[in-house]
Parts: structure tokens; C-alpha cells; sequence
């Protein structure tokens, strides 16, 4: 593999004397320069036509130029470009092309100014030149440099990839010059008097006509082009190396031994991303191996030690992770490395979130302080080193904290806002994932779940491309959840599988990805009482161990309610107590707080003692009442309502409930609408009841019979709202309540059927649909 | 020289015969020139009279056995059958290049090789001092051995003189590989041309005592000619060379198809005159005839005699590369290059894959100034192996040529690496060391090249251009004199020796030398058709005969010469015009050396030395290369150029004529000088001169 020229740099070479002979007309300039630039430049992942740019062929080139008329009448761009490159006629014509002609393409440097100077030429100002720091410049003089070092039989390599390249041009080539048609691979041979067939020309240039494509072609630079821009992309969006891509590389590196160090790295990446713990680490000390003697004074020690906690952490090695990342600190702090010191302390401090327990000795030591020290530590040192993208993830770690510790709304939404501001004026779009995701989870807790699925869409229409593949399967679920909410089952799952399996290739991704797809379908077979699935998918989703600890509380709370609904009100008592205890003053999140508070109340009022959940829902409703969770506030107002109910207060439980049914509406669970709306038919049943017990009297019965009918609509609505999420549970309990009722007002025909109905209902239990 | 059928025949079995036998024992080199030649023997007619019928098939092509092939010796052969198998190890050895162990196979470590006599503790003290550079040293060990008057005794167990010389080849390649390990870097700081192959001693004594034997039981005659070969090598190597040459010509007597043997003799012969000397000696054979012709080529001896000798063998070997190289090199060496160039150009196109003296085709292209040309045969040599000497020569000659020299250097030095004996890198890595202003090491490497082939006349006079341009003309004029006797006719050489002497003072012999310069030119112009019946004289050289007159104070032959170097303006124009860009590029460039160069580059001559062209970016024009074999109608047209050499002389006439009172002549001179536009300011003034003197009479 040669190092930096191929043949393809070669035409470009062609195409910048073109240029400067002042044969582009203006109007072309542009079309021309923007491809030259193209092609010198890094890979740009925003450009579409990138595999274009990468290794020009010389149809492509043609492709570009062949549109545009050139200062030649007559002549396009890529006549006159065909010329030049056919005027290199040999091996010699190729020398002097890079050791007369490129150099005088460059503007002189001062010190040539003067020897022309001293030695009595006039300055010539005839032509342009290429200024030496511009980037054609840069590539020119790279490219004479990269000449001159080369061998001689490197220049003929080059010299025979040359040929290769630019022989499907001849016969355009000849058909236009006519005059001085030569052979079409070198004129030495047209001296010789051979053809291009006959055994010399078949030694020098070996089978010159078979398309194979072979090496010469590729070289380290753009190997490490495409490398890096395989690392970026692995970088920014945390998925793995496409196949197709795969196999270009593997070609790349095989076919040589100076294959670019940065190839361990991607190999690193790769392997990290696949779950191979083993060819990660192999691969990340080869990579540090490789890169030793670039940085002899240690200078990217820091990174590579952060760059093992990372590993180590995701791999699960937490023990070994901190030591990395605490040496990485000390190194840091030692070297004044504050761009990495902040990088190590910002994932310390995530790190310590994620996983209390094993953070305890670096608490102990005080390194970080408690979490609103670390950061406030943190912001101060982001807006120092003005990382702008680290200050925007901190400040929406800040929101984070502020929302599981339930305070104030207004702080949160500034820190949001300040957040937003930070990625739209420093023109950021990495933190945007995060940002959404966390403003969506924000409104989801606040009641207003129009507007987080406002922003799970908004995620979906518009960032879907070119962030990384986590936040994407998270907010995809974010967004099924809230369709599973409304009981839209069959349009979640279908977006949960539509998500492309080249986004799931990390091993990490796809588990997620199973995991909340699982989650989803728990939910759905919980509410179908389909008991033989839901412990299939939850053995099966216990086994999958995830590290976050939100979701795996998610998966507690489905768990109970499974339990609950099975009756065991003993055992998912003792989960609710469970789960209470896994929580850590560092985890702590008011949302589980009061759903595990509501749970334990509900327990105790389904297994008969309803009064003893009262202090409870008093103090899941008034957390969720300070602390502003409104979507749990319904839930503990309903708790607290089915306590009231308990303790014959109906007319107070349906004044309670229906203050709230506007919100609950608007909040869009269908769980929760059912469960609000059966407590409005008790409510209005038990009133109904106390006005049939307490007197008699038309108006009475008047009133009662308001009250009954007033319970069947609600009956009707929970039914409904019941059976939008497919609860099997719900709904016979609503059509035996209607049974009953019917019974009550003497239809027993009515009665009847919807008993009849009822029945059929408790046969459809765990069946499938 | 008629070659019969049956004669073609007998030449076809002898050189299997010699292929067979050079492999056998590992002389590649050999075998390989022995295949190529048996390859290229004129196809056999069979009946010259019925050529159509092709009886072939009647022909048992493999049933005639190769007479030669057997042993001829009874002993011999018994000895060879016993010895097969072991045989048959100590060439697999020798083929993985593990020398040690194959000379193992036959010389156990276990019998001492050489008698612990008391002459090897005096003679390895003195083996120390014989260094290659001291020459003929009298302290040569080989002679030692035997002024000290022990009996040589044959050291060896009994064997078959196949496996023997398998076995004492293998050592010497052994002593030689260590030899090159020990130099280490090309002239790096081991690299001082004193390491010596430590096997010599040993082999010498050993041969010397195995011969002797042979000789005592008479069976002088019966040698194979393979050891006598090897003991001549380890003579030649010890620089005791009157006796490599008896050796040598004995071997080639004995096994005269062995082009080893050959080579070495021929390397042996620093003259002419050495090769008239042995001439006699050598068996009557067509591989005298190869190597009269090769030889002949070595010696710059492009005569006709050669040519015909050449041609006869060509008709034998129509196809040979190897004869139609040394017909190139006779081309080259006459200054025909466009001719030589197309004859390598044929060797190229029928076998690409040939490396063997495309150095030499380089040299050629190089003259030519072909660039494009050369770097393709580069790339030809490339495309073959980038590692082996001659594309190495090949590559630095380009880089050379496009005043890449630290390129160029490099590349000579890996050639150098691959080969310490390939001679041309030496010589032309001096040139550009010469080139790169460091003459010390130019110095060193032409020295390496002279020591390994004296034959070289470049190198010669490269060194005395080194020594030219470090002020020391007494050195100079010594080897400025070697390469003078080896070319005799070659006027450069001639007319170094005579600037030498100039700038010593010696005019005298100055005047000698730049008169045999003039005679040597004039002889070659005149050899030359077309340019035949004009008799043409160097003008360079005639202005500084003349101008070396008048440093004598003889002015009339001053004048003379001063008139015949104007009359070479209906001679020799091209050659001047030459002369010309020559001296303005001399102007600019190192002074000591330009002097030299500027006069002895009139003509086009190999273009190694000329370093001028060196600095010439622009193309030159070919007329400048091929004046002399052009026609003369172009020639014709430029006659009557004037060049800066006969103004100066037309300007000194002028002034001699003002001087003697020939007004009218001076006028004439002057108003031609005016006209040519050369030297004007002189002649304006040298007119109002006339002209004052004129009013003055008047």
C-alpha cells in the first residue's frame, strides 16, 4: 500500500493544472472546486455522496466535468482534462509532471523571490498560483513531497496504477485526438514497435486489461480517511461497522502490512459495541501498543485509562472501572489535562447514578463531593473549558436530579430551557437525544402527555438520522409506551419492529430493545390475565439483567401487578417491600416512591384492610402534591378514593374524583381512566344506596335512579376504557357490576345477558384474541 | 569458418555437456551462460538439401547419447558412483546455501585440513598483511608455503575430483560470505577494503598439495580442469597472478567449455598486449574464438578483426543475447550509440526478463540523454527484481540523469550491497560523489572500482578529475595517464594528460599530449564515412596547442595552430558549438575542475565524464551527440559558424597581425569578428587601433 499517492490523486493533480491554467470558466469553478474538495478533504458523513468522494473513479470524474464547458471553445472540461492526463506518457513524463510542473503551481515562497531576485529574474505574474497554504496548495505540496520521498519502484507502481486508471478513457481520449494517437499505455512501447500484447509490455505492466481491481489503489491516507470516518460514525452513533463496509476494510488490511493504528481502534469499537468482551480489550492494547511511540510522554494515558473505565464499566468489571477512571483522574490532574479530568469526573459522576453500591468508596474518599456539588463542579469547569456539549449534559443531569427529587417544576424547566439554549446557540446536536428524552419523561410526570409524545415524535421526524442508536431505541419505546397507554397496542409493536436491525447490531441495543419490547408485551398479557405468557416473558425478562435501574423498577412494579391481579397479596406485598429497599438516596425517585406508596395502599385494600392504606395515599397524594409528579397525584387521589369508598364517604369520593377526571382524561391512560371511572360507579352506587337505605320518597328515588344511571354511563365508560387496553380483569368486573345493577333496577333480562356476557368474558381470560 | 552438421552436433553435446557439469557443482553463473549459449546454436538443418522433409520423426531426438556426458576416467567414475549419495547431501547443502556444512559432508573437521606443519604459525602473521590493495605482494602466503620448502602434501581423504571441488567451492563461498559480513555497510567505517577471505590460506595450501601430487603420479594431464580452476581463483584472489594465469589457461585447456575459467582469464589481462601474449597458449577452439571477442570488448579493441570474428560467431549463435551484447558494447565503445541502443532494444523485446548488462544499455541512454527511455528500462529492470545489482545501476542512472544525486547515490549503494564486485556501481557512485562536491569519498569508490577491474578507464579518470579538483596534479597526471593507456585513441584522455601537464609548467609534454589528442581525434573523425575525405582537427584543442606556443614564446607556431583552429570553421562546427554551451556552463561551475573539463569535452564523448551535460536541463541537441556520424548535409549548413574558440583565435591573429604590421589583415580579422557579433568590444577597439595607425602612416 503506498502511502499516500494513487492514481486517482494523480488525476486530481490533472484536474488542479486544469484549473490553473485558467481553463475553468467561472461558472464551473464552483462545480469543480467543491469536487476537488471533496476529495481531499475528511470524509463528511453529512454528505450523501460520500462513497463517491472516497476513491474517486475515473467515470465519476467524468461524470463531474463532462457537463461543463471549459474557456476552450468547443471543448468541455473533460476533454481538456482527458488531454492532460494522456500527456503523461510514460514513466519519465509522470517525473518531470511532479518534479518540473507541480512545484511551479505553488505561489513562491519569499526566499525564492529573493533568489530570483538576486539572480536577476523579473518577478512573472503570468498565471495563476496556488497559494502554498491554501488547501489545494497544501495537497500540492503534499503530494510533491510524498513523490519525492518515494522509491523508484514505488513511483512505478504508481506509474502502473496510472495506466490502470485511465484506460477506460482512451478510446474517448483518441476519438477527440485523433492526431496524436499513442499507445494507449506507454509511448516506449510505441518506440519499441510492440503492441500492447507482446510479452515486454506484459512484463513491465502485467495483465493491463483485466478489470481487477488491485492494490495501488487504496492508500494508508485513505485507508485512515476511511477509517476515521468509520470511527466517527461508530462515535456518534454507537452502532456497529456495517457488513459491506466490514469487508472493505478487511480487504484494506489484509492487502498490506502498514495497515493505519486507528484500525485496532475501530476494531476496539467494534468488538465493545458486539458485547465481545475479550477482542475488545485485546484490541484496545493493541491499539495503545501501536500508538506507544507517538506519545512517549504519556500525553494520551489519561484517555486510554478512561477509555478501560469505560470498557471495564460496560462489561461490568465495576471494581476495575473505578480504579481506571481514578488513576485516569490522578493523571488528569497531574498533567493539567482539564478536558479529560472533566470527561472522567462527568462519568464518575453518571457512573455513581447508575450504580450506587460501587461507588461507595470513591463517596467515602470525597473525591466528588455529594451529587449537587459534583454538579455544580462540573458546570463551573464545562463553562471554563468551554465544553459547551459537557455543560449541556450537566445541566440536564441537573434537571434529572431536580426531577427525581421532586422539586420545583420552575427550576426544572429552566434548567431545560437553559439546556436548549446552550445546544442551539453552540449549534450542538449530540445532547439533543437526551434532551428530549428527558423533556418527554418531564410532561409525562407532569399530566401533559400529549405533549411527551409531542416530543418523542418530534424526535422521531426529525432527529431520527445521525444520533446515537440508545437514545433512538429509548425514545422509540418512550413513544410505544405511551401508545400502549392508550391501549394502541398493535401500532407500538409495529414500531417497535420496525426499527432497523442495523441500529440493533450492538449486542447492548438489541438487548435493550428486547428488553422494552418485552416490557410492552408483559403489559398487554398482564392485562389479558394471560397467565402462562406473562411468566414466560417474565422469566424471560428477569434473565435479561439490564443496568438501568429505572426500567428494572418498571419491570418491579409490572411484576406486583401481575401478583396482585393473581391475588397473592402477601408476595406482592413483599415485592412492594423489596423494591422500597433497593432504592438509594442516589436512585431515589419520587415517581417510585409514591407509585410503590399507591401500590402498598392498593395492596392492603384488596387484601380487605382499605383503612390502613389511608396514611399512605395521604402521603403518596401530598408528595405527588408538592412535588408537582401530577400524574401520580391522580393515581394517589384515586388510591386515596378507593379508601374513602372503604370508609363509606361516597359523595366525598365522587366530589374527589370527579374534580380530577378533566386531568385524568387529559392524561391519557386508559388504566388509570377505567380505574377513576369505576371508582365514580361505586361512588355513585354507594350513594345511590345510602339514599335507597336511609329514606324513602319520590324525589328520593328520583335521585337514586339519577344516581344508578349515573353509575351505568360510568360503568359504560370504564368498560370501554377497560377494554381499549384489552383488560380482561376490568371488564368482567364491569359487566358483572353491570349485571348487578341491572339486577337492581329489576331488568333481569338485562341482567341476564350482560351476566351471560360476563361469563363469556371470564372464558376469553388468557385466550387469545 | 565453416560449421559442418556433425561439428554443430559435437558443439551441442559439448555445451549440455558443460551446463550439466557447471550445475553439478553449483557454478551457476556458468551453467547458465553454458545453457544460453547451447539454446542459441543455429538450429540443425537436417540434410541441408532436402530441408522440407521434416524427419524429425525419424530422428529419435533423445537416442543419440551425449558422448561427453560420461566420466572418462574409470577411476573417476568408480570413485563418483561411490560417493552418490553423499554426494547428492553436499549438493543440497550447497543449494540451501549452507557452505559450511556442505564442505562438511566431504572434509570431516576431524582429519585437519592442512598439516599442523610448522610453516602455519609463520604464515598466518603474514596473511594479515597481504591485503588485496598491497597488489603483488611478495608476502603472499601461496608463495610462502612453498619458499619455506615443506613437501606440500594432499590433505584430502580420497575422493572424486567432483565432490572434492564441491567440497573446497563450498569452503571458499563460506570465506566470502563472511568476508561481506565482516565489511558490513557500503564504505562504512569497517568498510576499508582490508577484509580477506580467511579460507584462502587453507585452500591454497590444500590445492597446492592435492596438484602436486597429482603431478608426482604423473597424472597431470588427466585433471577435469575444475580444481585447477578453483586453485587459480584462490591464486588470482592472493593477487599472485602470473601463476593464476598459467592455472587458468591449464583449466580452460583441460575444460574448455567452463566460461568461468574464461572470465577469470580475461580478467586477467589488463592490455592488449597481454591478450597477444597468451594467445598462443590457448587451445584452438570455437570458446577461444567467444572469448577472443569478449576479451577485445573488455579492451575497448572495437576493430575489425573483432567485428569479423563477432560475425562469424553470430552466424553459430544467431540467437545469443550474450554475443549480441558484446556486439552492442563494440558499438558503444566505437561511439555508434543509436546502434547499440537498438541492438539492446531487440535483447529487451525478445527476453524483457534479462537483467544482465542493462547497466551498460543505461550507460548508453544515458549519453543519448533518452530520459524517457531509461526510465523505462527501469522500469523494465523493476518490473524483473527491484534487488539485484544491475536494475539498481539502472535506476541510479536515471536519478542521475535528472541530477537526482542523492537518489542516485542510494541507489548505487544498495547495488553496491547486493554485489561488492559489481564494478560499474563503484565507478559511477565516484561520479556522483564528484557531483555532490565530496571528492574524498568519490576518491574512495573510484579506488574500489579500479581494485576490482583495472580495466576501467573511467575510473581512472575519474580519480584524476578528483584529484584534479583537490589541486594535486601530480596524482591526476598518473592516473590521467592509466586511462590514457587504456584508451589510447580516445583524444579526452589524451587531452587531461595534456592540461595536467600544463598546469604543472611542463608545456612541452603538454604540447606531446595535446598533439596525440589532436591525432587521436582527427584519426577517429577520419575513420568515420562521409567526414573521410575532410580531415578534421579538434579547434579546442588547436587554440590551446596554440596558446601553449605562445606561453613558449614561439610565436609563429602560435600562429600557426592559431590558423589551423580557424580553418576548422569549415570543419568542425558542431563540435564547436558544443564547446561552446560547454564553456559557458564552465564559467559558473567549480573552477579547478572546469578548466580540464571545458577542454577535453570538445567532443562528445562518453558522457559519464563529461559532467557537463549534467547540468544541462535543456534537452541537447542530438547533433551534438552524432556530428561526426551524421550526414554531412546538415552538417553542411552549419559550417561556417563561428564558435567562442575560433573568435579567440581570429582575435589573437588580429592582434598577432597588428603586432607583425599586417595592418590589412587585422582589419580583415577584426570587421569578421564584428560581423560574427563575438568579441566585439576587442575588435572595436583593435579597429580604431588599425585605424589610428593607418592615419599614422597615412
Amino acid at each position: 500500500m503506498t502511502r499516500y499517492l494513487t492514481p486517482w490523486r494523480i488525476s486530481l493533480l490533472c484536474l488542479i493544472t486544469v484549473y490553473t491554467d485558467g481553463l475553468v470558466p467561472n461558472s464551473s469553478a464552483i462545480d469543480v472546486l467543491s469536487f476537488l474538495t471533496a476529495g481531499l478533504f475528511p470524509l463528511d458523513p453529512a454528505d450523501k455522496q460520500w462513497e463517491k468522494h472516497y476513491l474517486p473513479r475515473i467515470t465519476e470524474i467524468e461524470e463531474v466535468l463532462s457537463g461543463h464547458e471549459s474557456s476552450v471553445p468547443g471543448r468541455s472540461l473533460w476533454d481538456l482534462f482527458l488531454k492532460k492526463i494522456w500527456s503523461l506518457d510514460s514513466l519519465d513524463a509522470l517525473e518531470v509532471f511532479f518534479n518540473d510542473e507541480i512545484p511551479s503551481l505553488l505561489t513562491k515562497t519569499r526566499e525564492q523571490l529573493i533568489q530570483d531576485r538576486d539572480h536577476g529574474l523579473a518577478p512573472e505574474n503570468e498565471g495563476m498560483r496556488l497559494s502554498r497554504s491554501s488547501p489545494l496548495g497544501a495537497f500540492v505540496r503534499r503530494a510533491y513531497l510524498e513523490y519525492t520521498r518515494l522509491q523508484f519502484h514505488d513511483s512505478v507502481t504508481l506509474w502502473t496504477g496510472f495506466v490502470k486508471y485511465r484506460l477506460p478513457t482512451y478510446n474517448m481520449w483518441a476519438r477527440r485526438n485523433a492526431s496524436d494517437k499513442q499507445d494507449p499505455v506507454d509511448i516506449n512501447l510505441n518506440v519499441h514497435g510492440f503492441n500492447s500484447s507482446a510479452y515486454l509490455s506484459h512484463v513491465v505492466y502485467g495483465s493491463i486489461e483485466d478489470d481487477e481491481e488491485d492494490e495501488g489503489v487504496v492508500s494508508v491516507k485513505d485507508a485512515e480517511r476511511l477509517i476515521e470516518f468509520q470511527v466517527g460514525e461508530l462515535q456518534r452513533l454507537g452502532g456497529r461497522v456495517p457488513e459491506e463496509m466490514r469487508a472493505q476494510l478487511k480487504r484494506i488490511i489484509t492487502s498490506d502490512s502498514n495497515a493505519p493504528v486507528l484500525m485496532y481502534y475501530l476494531e476496539y469499537l467494534d468488538a465493545w459495541r458486539a458485547g465481545d468482551y475479550t477482542s475488545a480489550f485485546d484490541n484496545l492494547h493493541r491499539y495503545f501498543d501501536y500508538t506507544m511511540h507517538s506519545n512517549s510522554d504519556r500525553s494520551a494515558y489519561q484517555f486510554s485509562l478512561l477509555n478501560l473505565a469505560i470498557i471495564q464499566a460496560d462489561f461490568e468489571c465495576f471494581s476495575e472501572a473505578i480504579s481506571a477512571v481514578q488513576e485516569a483522574v490522578a493523571i488528569a490532574r497531574e498533567s493539567h489535562d482539564m478536558n479529560c479530568l472533566n470527561f472522567c469526573m462527568s462519568w464518575l459522576y453518571h457512573f455513581g447514578k447508575a450504580f450506587p453500591e460501587q461507588m461507595r468508596e470513591v463517596q467515602n474518599s470525597g473525591m466528588l463531593g455529594n451529587e449537587k456539588e459534583g454538579l455544580m463542579f462540573l458546570k463551573a469547569k464545562a463553562k471554563d473549558a468551554e465544553m459547551w456539549s459537557l455543560m449541556s449534559t450537566t445541566i440536564l443531569s441537573e434537571a434529572k436530579l431536580e426531577m427525581q427529587q421532586g422539586e420545583s417544576l420552575a427550576t426544572i424547566v429552566e434548567s431545560f430551557v437553559r439546556a436548549s439554549h446552550i445546544n442551539v446557540t453552540k449549534g450542538l446536536s449530540n445532547p439533543t437525544g437526551a434532551y428530549i428524552l428527558l423533556q418527554s419523561a418531564m410532561y409525562a410526570r407532569i399530566g401533559a402527555t400529549h405533549l411527551a409524545w409531542l416530543d418523542t415524535e418530534v424526535f422521531r421526524e426529525c432527529y431520527m438520522e445521525g444520533h446515537p442508536y440508545e437514545e433512538f431505541v429509548k425514545l422509540t419505546f418512550r413513544n410505544c409506551q405511551i401508545l400502549a397507554q392508550k391501549g394502541n397496542y398493535k401500532e407500538a409493536f409495529a414500531r417497535m419492529n420496525k426499527v432497523e436491525p442495523e441500529r440493533l447490531r450492538a449486542f447492548k441495543y438489541n438487548n435493550s430493545w428486547t428488553y422494552y419490547s418485552g416490557l410492552l408485551q408483559l403489559r398487554r398479557q398482564i392485562n389479558r390475565d394471560d397467565k402462562v405468557a406473562v411468566e414466560h416473558i417474565l422469566a424471560q425478562l428477569q434473565a435479561i439483567q439490564l443496568l438501568d435501574f429505572d426500567m428494572r423498577l418498571l419491570l418491579a412494579f409490572h411484576t406486583i401487578e401481575f401478583t396482585l391481579r393473581q391475588g397473592d397479596t402477601g408476595r406482592a406485598l413483599r415485592m412492594v417491600e423489596q423494591a422500597a429497599n433497593t432504592m438509594q438516596p442516589e436512585n431515589f425517585d419520587v415517581h417510585s416512591q409514591i407509585k410503590l406508596l399507591c401500590l402498598k395502599a392498593r395492596i392492603l385494600e384488596k387484601s380487605g384492610h382499605p383503612q390502613r392504606g389511608f396514611s399512605l395515599a395521604m402521603r403518596a397524594a401530598s408528595i405527588a402534591h408538592r412535588s408537582k409528579v401530577l400524574f401520580d397525584l391522580w393515581e394517589a387521589i384515586c388510591t386515596l378514593a378507593a379508601v374513602l369508598l372503604s370508609l363509606r364517604e361516597f359523595e366525598a369520593t365522587a366530589e374527589l374524583v370527579e374534580s380530577i377526571m378533566p386531568q385524568i382524561l387529559e392524561a391519557e391512560d386508559s388504566a388509570l381512566t377505567a380505574r377513576a371511572y369505576s371508582l365514580l360507579v361505586d361512588a355513585n352506587m354507594g350513594i345511590a344506596g345510602e339514599l335507597s337505605t336511609s329514606k324513602q320518597g319520590g324525589e328520593r328515588t328520583l335521585a337514586r335512579k339519577e344516581y344508578v344511571n349515573r353509575a351505568l354511563g360510568y360503568i359504560d365508560s370504564a368498560y370501554d376504557a377497560y377494554e381499549e387496553i384489552e383488560d380482561i380483569l376490568g371488564q368482567t368486573e364491569m359487566m358483572a357490576k353491570k349485571a348487578t345493577v341491572m339486577h337492581l333496577t329489576g331488568d333481569p333480562v338485562l341482567a341476564n345477558d350482560y351476566a351471560a356476557k360476563y361469563l363469556d368474558l371470564r372464558k376469553r381470560r388468557g385466550a387469545e384474541i | 569458418m565453416e560449421f559442418s552438421e556433425d561439428d554443430l552436433h559435437e558443439l551441442k553435446y559439448r555445451f549440455e555437456d558443460a551446463t550439466i557439469k557447471c550445475s553439478e557443482r553449483c557454478l551457476y553463473q556458468s551453467a547458465k551462460w553454458a545453457a544460453e549459449m547451447l539454446d542459441s546454436i543455429v538450429p540443425i538443418d537436417r540434410g541441408d538439401t532436402d530441408s522440407e522433409s521434416q524427419m524429425e520423426m525419424n530422428e529419435p531426438a533423445t537416442a543419440p547419447i551425449n558422448p561427453y556426458l560420461r566420466t572418462q576416467d574409470p577411476i573417476e567414475a568408480a570413485l563418483e558412483a561411490q560417493e552418490a549419495h553423499k554426494y547428492l547431501l553436499a549438493k543440497s547443502y550447497f543449494d540451501t546455501r549452507e557452505y559450511d556444512r556442505c564442505a562438511a559432508v566431504f572434509l570431516p573437521p576431524t582429519t585437519p585440513p592442512v598439516p599442523l606443519s610448522v610453516t602455519s604459525p609463520n604464515a598466518k602473521p603474514k596473511q594479515k598483511r597481504s591485503t588485496p590493495l598491497k597488489g603483488k605482494d611478495k608476502a603472499s602466503p601461496f608463495q610462502s608455503s612453498r619458499s619455506h620448502g615443506s613437501v606440500p602434501r594432499n590433505p584430502y581423504p580420497k575422493l572424486s575430483q567432483k565432490s572434492l571441488f564441491l567440497a573446497l567451492y563450498a569452503k571458499y563461498l563460506a570465506g566470502e560470505k563472511r568476508k561481506d559480513e565482516e565489511t558490513e555497510m557500503v564504505l562504512g567505517p569497517s568498510d576499508v577494503g582490508t577484509a580477506v577471505n580467511r579460507e584462502l590460506p587453507d585452500l591454497a595450501r590444500g590445492l597446492e598439495g592435492w596438484l602436486t601430487e597429482r603431478s608426482a603420479q604423473g597424472k597431470e594431464d588427466q585433471g577435469q580442469g575444475w580444481l585447477e580452476y578453483l586453485y587459480a581463483v584462490v591464486l588470482l584472489k592472493g593477487r599472485n597472478e602470473e601463476q593464476a594465469k598459467t592455472w587458468l589457461i591449464r583449466s580452460v585447456h583441460q575444460n574448455p567449455f567452463h566460461w568461468g575459467a574464461w572470465q577469470e582469464l580475461n580478467d586477467l589481462l589488463g592490455s592488449i598486449e597481454d591478450l597477444k601474449q597468451i594467445k598462443d597458449l590457448l587451445p584452438e577452439n570455437i570458446m577461444t574464438l567467444i572469448f577472443y571477442v569478449y576479451c577485445s570488448q573488455e579492451l575497448y579493441q572495437a576493430t575489425d578483426d573483432t567485428y569479423s570474428t563477432l560475425n562469424d560467431l553470430q552466424a553459430i549463435f544467431p540467437t545469443s543475447a550474450f554475443l549480441q551484447t558484446q556486439h552492442a558494447l563494440l558499438f558503444y565503445h566505437n561511439k555508434d550509440f543509436e546502434r547499440a541502443s537498438n541492438i539492446f532494444n531487440e535483447i529487451l523485446a525478445t527476453s524483457p526478463h534479462r537483467l544482465d548488462s542493462l547497466d551498460h544499455y543505461s550507460n548508453i541512454l544515458y549519453v543519448m540523454n533518452e530520459r524517457p527511455r531509461l526510465a523505462f528500462v527501469a522500469q523494465i529492470a523493476t518490473a524483473t527484481d527491484k534487488f539485484r545489482p544491475e536494475t539498481c545501476c539502472v535506476v541510479g542512472n536515471y536519478y542521475s540523469l535528472k541530477s537526482e544525486h542523492e537518489k542516485a547515490v542510494m541507489y548505487f549503494r544498495r547495488a553496491l550491497t547486493l554485489d561488492r564486485n559489481f564494478l560499474s556501481a563503484w565507478t559511477l557512485m565516484g561520479h556522483e560523489y564528484i557531483e555532490m562536491k565530496n571528492t574524498h569519498t568519490a576518491i574512495e569508490s573510484y579506488r574500489r572500482a579500479v581494485d576490482v577491474n583495472r580495466k576501467d578507464y573511467r575510473a581512472w579518470y575519474g580519480l584524476g578529475q578528483a584529484y584534479e579538483v583537490l589541486d594535486m596534479s601530480f596524482y591526476a597526471l598518473f592516473y590521467y595517464q592509466r586511462a590514457a593507456a587504456l584508451r589510447p585513441y580516445d583524444p579526452k584522455m589524451w587531452q587531461a594528460v595534456g592540461s595536467c601537464y600544463a598546469k604543472m609548467g611542463r608545456v612541452e609534454q603538454s604540447i606531446q599530449a595535446l598533439k596525440r589528442a589532436l591525432v587521436a581525434g582527427s584519426y577517429y573523425a577520419d575513420d568515420n564515412p562521409g567526414a573521410g575525405a575532410r580531415k578534421v582537427l579538434d579547434p579546442e584543442t588547436l587554440h590551446q596547442i596554440a596558446t601553449l606556443y605562445e606561453r613558449l614564446s614561439d610565436e609563429d607556431e602560435a600562429a600557426a595552430y592559431m590558423e589551423l583552429t580557424l580553418q576548422q570553421e569549415t570543419g568542425g562546427a558542431p563540435i564547436g558549438e558544443g564547446n561552446e554551451s560547454d564553456e559557458e556552463e564552465y564559467s559558473s561551475a567549480s573552477e579547478q575542475a572546469a578548466q580540464s573539463e571545458g577542454e577535453c569535452s570538445g567532443d562528445d564523448e562518453d558522457g559519464r565524464n563529461t559532467r557537463s551535460r549534467r547540468h544541462r536541463r535543456k534537452p541537447r541537441p542530438r547533433t551534438s551527440s552524432f556530428g561526426m556520424q551524421q550526414d554531412d548535409s546538415t552538417a553542411e549548413e552549419m559550417w561556417h559558424h563561428p564558435t567562442a574558440t575560433t573568435s579567440k583565435a581570429r582575435l589573437w591573429l588580429a592582434q598577432h597581425a597588428l603586432r607583425n604590421g599586417d595592418l590589412d589583415r587585422a582589419d580583415q580579422l577584426a570587421g569578421e569578428l564584428c560581423q560574427d557579433g563575438m568579441e566585439v568590444e576587442e575588435a572595436k577597439a583593435l579597429m580604431r587601433d588599425i585605424r589610428a595607425r593607418r592615419e599614422d602612416v597615412g
